[in-house]
């Protein structure tokens, strides 16, 4: 780890301004940061500590039922909050299955939303792949079972963020706060796919920072479910996951559907074509499968990672099922 | 009697190893004294003292075999 | 000299009286029924609380004044010749106070040492890393066995083939056993490579004076880096001086002087300072050793009652580029079978070396042995667990598989529905053995002193099973006083010699050399004790801390009292290891049955619980026992499901050399896990201690295997059994 030193900001707008120099990192939770730090994939000669500003780690409900989260809230705060576990279930849930208790309490919303891919030749430092400058995506050729089965290319990480399916498809917003002031941007775009850039992962401008997390009010009677599928119980990332949001009406019939994948594309991954057969139909078992046929519909996996196809069906089928409270199985 | 489980005490113990040959059972002596190499072990992991590697300062593999053989010339007679 | 002595030996059902001769001042063998106050009861770590606070000094928090850091360069390359190494620019960077050159000619797995510093912090040194100009000349490599394989593949060894000349084991005629075979069984079964991951990594503090050297050290042997360095160095081992008051776990990676160790005392006394030199994790995973990976081609025949009649296995293993990736031992070992051949070779592979680790190569042949007769049992139409009692060589197994099916509820769940909802239930019951005996070598001193306290003293290490506990144990049962008098005393080269840690020999070889000093030192006190109560000291008995005369109990004196008496500061004695002598049997048996719940739909595998049952002659401590089980278990949980050292084919490079990547089971993996313990009075000993290390391990994998096998109703023969090779088998059924 290269020496660094660790900078408070007195406010905002100072901090979006020191973040702007070169070799500036921002520093929340620091957990992925101590990890690029410790791995020498990254070597900043000052961290700007977030912290230090008041006011950034707190959920607030906003008239019209917005809840705004800020940056700096944790994984486990997000998930323990009584307004978001009721309002927004799956986004509780997507936080509360990250990781472990220990993370959960230092990482934080902005942070999961930033960090940057897990992909093992990424955070591999005798590796240059094509994310570090280099020319080529060793998954490509390589092993390559946990990486993206959807969207990929030229790049084929997968987006490591658990809560961003979920607040895509709670059609969540973002306030990007920089150097030429606050902007704000859907969730769904704040994510950047690897054709027009595989060097990065999201649209932050030097300097910029997400300074709030803004959640809309679910539909009225919308009901919401998170599901992921990991290789261990304890600690690891998912081979799947995937967010569902449904409200139906008195008949049974799908009025508005939200499905989103995580961890199968190198961003997070909505599925319109779900979205489309779940609309207007009645809900049942079969329906649920052929909306998650078509959610992966457009698979291409690599060598060693086809199996991820069925897994995340699966959790599609499976989230929309529970989000529509019909039985998985035949009771 | 084959059908038994490994049982270290129980071999005779070889002589005549470079005295850098290195394995789990070198540690260990046999009641006469001497070190408990086995070459008939498939599970035996050797190194050699002098590089610490799987292979010899001549760079060649090291084992209870090829550092019994008193004409390669890296080899050290035992005391 | 000697005496005979008559003890009644074996286990419930199958005891008998055996004659041992035994020297005349080593106390009688323990043997059935023996009463004891200490041993056999649960007692905590006696350094629970100290570890538990962090205030147990490990190698990696020792600090001396002045200490430097040291750090070692590897290659990037997994196969080059080094043309040059330059450490001058490395050696000129302020705060740098030595650097040495390890590269020798050719680099031959990518992670192998080519240099090193020291320098006055660790990032320092690392900084100094990155100034070393290095000219590598690369040259073509193989990573994965089956190239390696392959006649035109790149030769890791110039001086000959990759692929070794088989190893051989030969018994009865094979060919005439699958003629007489009523079914048989032709499959190929593969285990991938694992690595240690002991939490402490290996690494050294190093510390000279003048031409004495003490090194801090994360060892299973301080015995064993003691004579390394004194070899290495040309001094005498008496100038060497080598403490490991706690280890952070070895699994077999630690004996001897590594690489770390020995960079850590060179930089030292290039420095004149004291050098402390931690490897990072990912420099153990690729550097410091792992289970070989194997492939196993296995035919196996039986008769129609599951009598075995022929096994045959063809093995192939790679432990880098080093050797012993055997895995043919339990074959041998397990079961009865009157026609069996073996034939393992070794292959080697552009990848660090392997080193032993738990139990060598039985978890792999255990694995493949036990799916292959799970696959016969159900040709041939029988229960599983019967057909292994079929082939039970053991008397002491049988017993044990019925205590363990009786526990598990073997009979229902081997027969329950599997399905519920996605999810299939599935239950696995594989065997173990070992030979946890001791060897030569131990001595113990046991000492009193004035008030009352006793020290034992052994140059052994507590590999984190418990040792220092078991000797102290040992020690106040011998002498009668309780265990909070007596503190364990282990870890440094300055007591008398003890062996390494490994081949589960340290329980068996430490304990009679620590009871043998506890008699010697009871008798002296006896012989104090003699005139103060007015009788013979042969006439005396010690227990609960109060002495007395056997016939006459109210003659009595505190031990505490007595030890006023010591005329000088304390009293000592020593005691060895005595050869193993006769006895009931050195073997050890055990099974495990495992649950396990897979997700049809995602190929996830969660293993619910395990059942083990196991013996070990003596249980001295079966908290420590249990917890021996339990990490035995974890680690074959690991080894089923999820562990796998991946190398990117293209650069040679492990992918996944972190605690992220390489995947360990964590608490949410960890089955619920019952153990259970057959005493068994051997009588090999005067402890009769036999030890659990590698016998607790060796059928956890097993058993999971079998278990998914029978929830999908499909073997999935490779490990680990992850989710894309459980929905291949799901597919394939």
């Amino acid at each position: 780890m290269k020496q660094f030193a660790v900078v408070a900001p007195a406010d905002l707008a100072s901090a979006t301004r020191m973040l702007a120099e070169p070799n500036r990192s921002a520093l929340a939770g620091g957990v992925d940061l101590l990890d690029m730090l410790k791995q020498e994939l990254a070597a900043p000669a000052e961290l700007v500590n977030l912290k230090a500003l008041g006011g950034l780690d707190r959920i607030e409900s906003v008239p019209g039922g917005v809840l705004r989260i800020g940056p700096l809230v944790t994984l486990n705060q997000l998930a323990a909050a009584p307004a978001v576990r009721e309002r927004h279930p799956a986004l509780a849930d997507s936080a509360a299955q990250a990781a472990t208790p220990q993370v959960r309490n230092l990482a934080t919303v902005g942070g999961n939303l930033a960090q940057r891919p897990r992909c093992w030749y990424f955070r591999n430092p005798d590796i240059v792949c094509l994310k570090k400058g280099g020319t080529k995506c060793y998954a490509v050729a390589g092993l390559n079972r946990y990486h993206a089965i959807l969207g990929g290319g030229p790049s084929f990480i997968v987006h490591p963020s658990n809560l961003a399916p979920a607040l895509i498809a709670c059609d969540a917003s973002l306030a990007l706060n920089g150097p030429d002031g606050e902007r704000k941007i859907a969730v769904g775009d704040f994510f950047t796919s690897p054709k027009v850039d595989p060097r990065r992962e999201n649209v932050l401008k030097p300097g910029e920072i997400i300074a709030a997390i803004e959640v809309p009010a679910p539909p009225t009677g919308a009901r919401s479910a998170y599901l992921e599928a990991r290789e261990k119980q304890s600690f690891d990332w998912p081979l799947a996951a995937a967010v569902a949001i449904l409200a139906l009406n008195r008949a049974g019939e799908v009025v508005h559907a939200r499905i989103v994948m995580g961890a199968v594309a190198p961003i997070p991954w909505r599925a319109p074509s779900a979205e489309k057969i779940l609309l207007g139909a009645k809900l049942d078992r079969a329906l649920a499968d052929r909306a998650a046929e078509a959610a992966l519909a457009g698979a291409a996996p690599l060598a060693h990672n086809a199996y991820k196809i069925p897994i995340a069906r699966a959790m599609v089928r499976r989230a929309i099922l529970r989000a529509g409270g019909v039985a998985d199985e035949p009771a | 009697m084959a059908n038994e489980p490994a049982n270290p005490s129980a071999r005779e113990p070889a002589a005549g190893f470079c005295a850098m040959l290195r394995t789990k059972f070198s540690y260990f002596r046999a009641p006469g004294g001497a070190r408990l190499i086995d070459p008939a072990s498939a599970t035996a992991c050797y190194s050699c003292m002098r590089t610490q590697r799987p292979f010899g300062p001549d760079d060649r593999p090291v084992g209870a075999d090829s550092c019994r053989d008193a004409d390669r010339a890296c080899f050290v007679p035992e005391d | 000299m000697a005496r005979r002595v008559t003890l009644r030996l074996g286990f419930e059902g199958g005891l008998r009286d055996v004659v041992v001769t035994i020297p005349d001042d080593e106390p009688a063998p323990w043997q059935w029924g023996e009463k004891f106050s200490v041993v056999g009861v649960d007692t905590p770590r006696l350094d629970g609380p100290l570890k538990a606070a962090g205030r147990a000094p490990y190698t990696y928090d020792i600090q001396l004044p002045g200490m430097l850091h040291g750090a070692i360069l590897r290659s990037p390359y997994p196969h080059a010749r080094i043309r040059s190494v330059d450490l001058g620019v490395a050696r000129r960077l302020d705060g740098v106070r030595a650097a040495l050159d390890r590269s020798g000619a050719a680099v031959r797995f990518a992670g192998q040492e080519v240099a090193a510093v020291a320098a006055v912090t660790l990032e320092i040194a690392r900084d100094a890393l990155r100034l070393v100009k290095v000219d590598y000349a690369p040259m073509p490599f193989v990573t994965a066995m089956e190239d390696a394989m392959r006649p035109d593949a790149p030769a890791v060894f110039e001086s000959g083939a990759n692929v070794g000349a088989p190893h051989i084991n030969e018994i009865g005629n094979v060919a005439a056993g699958f003629e007489t075979a009523a079914a048989s069984v032709d499959a190929v079964y593969t285990t991938p490579v694992q690595t240690h991951v002991s939490l402490e990594t290996h690494g050294a503090v190093a510390s000279w004076n003048g031409d004495e050297l003490t090194v801090w050290c994360s060892t299973q042997g301080i015995f064993g880096v003691r004579d390394d360095l004194a070899v290495h160095f040309s001094l005498p081992p008496e100038n060497v001086r080598v403490i490991t008051a706690y280890l952070g776990g070895g699994f077999g990676s630690k004996f001897g002087a590594g690489h770390e160790v020995i960079i850590a005392a060179e930089l030292a006394r290039m420095a004149r300072a004291p050098v402390k030199l931690m490897l990072s994790r990912a420099e153990e995973h690729v550097a410091t050793g792992n289970r070989p990976c194997s492939q196993q081609h296995v035919r196996i025949g039986a008769a129609r009652d599951g009598a075995l009649t022929a096994i045959e296995l063809e093995q192939h293993g790679s432990g880098g580029i080093g050797g012993g990736s055997g895995s043919a031992v339990p074959y041998l070992a397990l079961y009865r079978c009157p026609n069996l051949r073996t034939r393992e070779r070794n292959v080697y592979i552009n990848a660090g070396p392997a080193s032993p680790m738990r139990a060598p190569g039985w978890p792999q042949g255990c694995f493949a042995l036990e799916l292959a007769i799970d696959e016969l049992a159900r040709k041939l139409n029988l229960d599983r667990l019967e057909m292994r009692r079929r082939n039970n060589p053991s008397p002491v197994r049988a017993l044990e598989y019925d205590i363990g099916a009786r526990a598990f509820g073997w009979d229902q769940r081997a027969r329950a529905p599997k399905a519920r909802g996605p999810i299939r239930r599935g239950v696995g019951v594989a065997s173990a053995a070992w030979h946890g005996i001791g060897a030569s070598g131990p001595q113990a001193q046991c000492v009193a002193f004035r008030d009352g306290r006793v020290a034992v003293r052994i140059g052994t290490q507590d590999v984190g099973t418990g040792t220092r506990t078991i000797i102290a144990m040992v020690a106040a049962e011998e002498l009668g006083v309780p265990l909070q008098s007596v503190t364990a005393e282990i870890g440094d080269t300055r007591y008398l010699f003890s062996l390494p840690s490994g081949g589960s020999m340290t329980a068996p070889s430490t304990t009679p050399a620590v009871r043998q000093a506890a008699a010697h030192l009871k008798g002296k006190l006896l012989r104090l004790a003699a005139p103060a109560l007015g009788a013979a000291p042969e006439d005396l008995v010690i227990s609960d801390g109060v002495v007395r005369v056997r016939a006459e109990p109210d003659r009595a004196i505190e031990f505490a009292d007595l030890c006023r008496r010591i005329p000088g500061d304390s009293l000592a004695a020593d005691g060895e290891h005595v050869p193993n002598y006769g006895g009931y049997s050195t073997a050890q048996a055990g099974c495990q049955f495992a649950g396990v719940e897979v997700d049809i739909e995602t190929g996830i595998v969660r293993v619910t619980d395990f059942v083990a049952v196991h013996d070990a002659g003596v249980i001295v401590d079966p908290l420590t026992a249990r917890s021996q089980v339990n990490g035995g278990i974890i680690m074959g949980v690991g080894f089923a499901l999820f562990e796998d050292r991946l190398i990117d084919p293209q650069t040679g490079l492990m992918v996944n050399p972190t605690m992220d990547d390489y995947k360990l089971p964590g608490v949410l993996d960890t089955p619920e896990i019952r153990a259970y313990f057959v005493e068994v009075a051997n009588g090999i000993t005067n402890t009769g201690v036999l030890g659990m290390g590698e016998a607790v391990h060796v059928a956890a994998t097993a058993a999971i295997g079998c278990a998914v096998a029978d929830a999908i109703g499909a073997p999935v023969r490779d490990l680990p059994l992850t989710p894309d090779r459980v929905l291949a088998a799901i597919g394939g059924v």
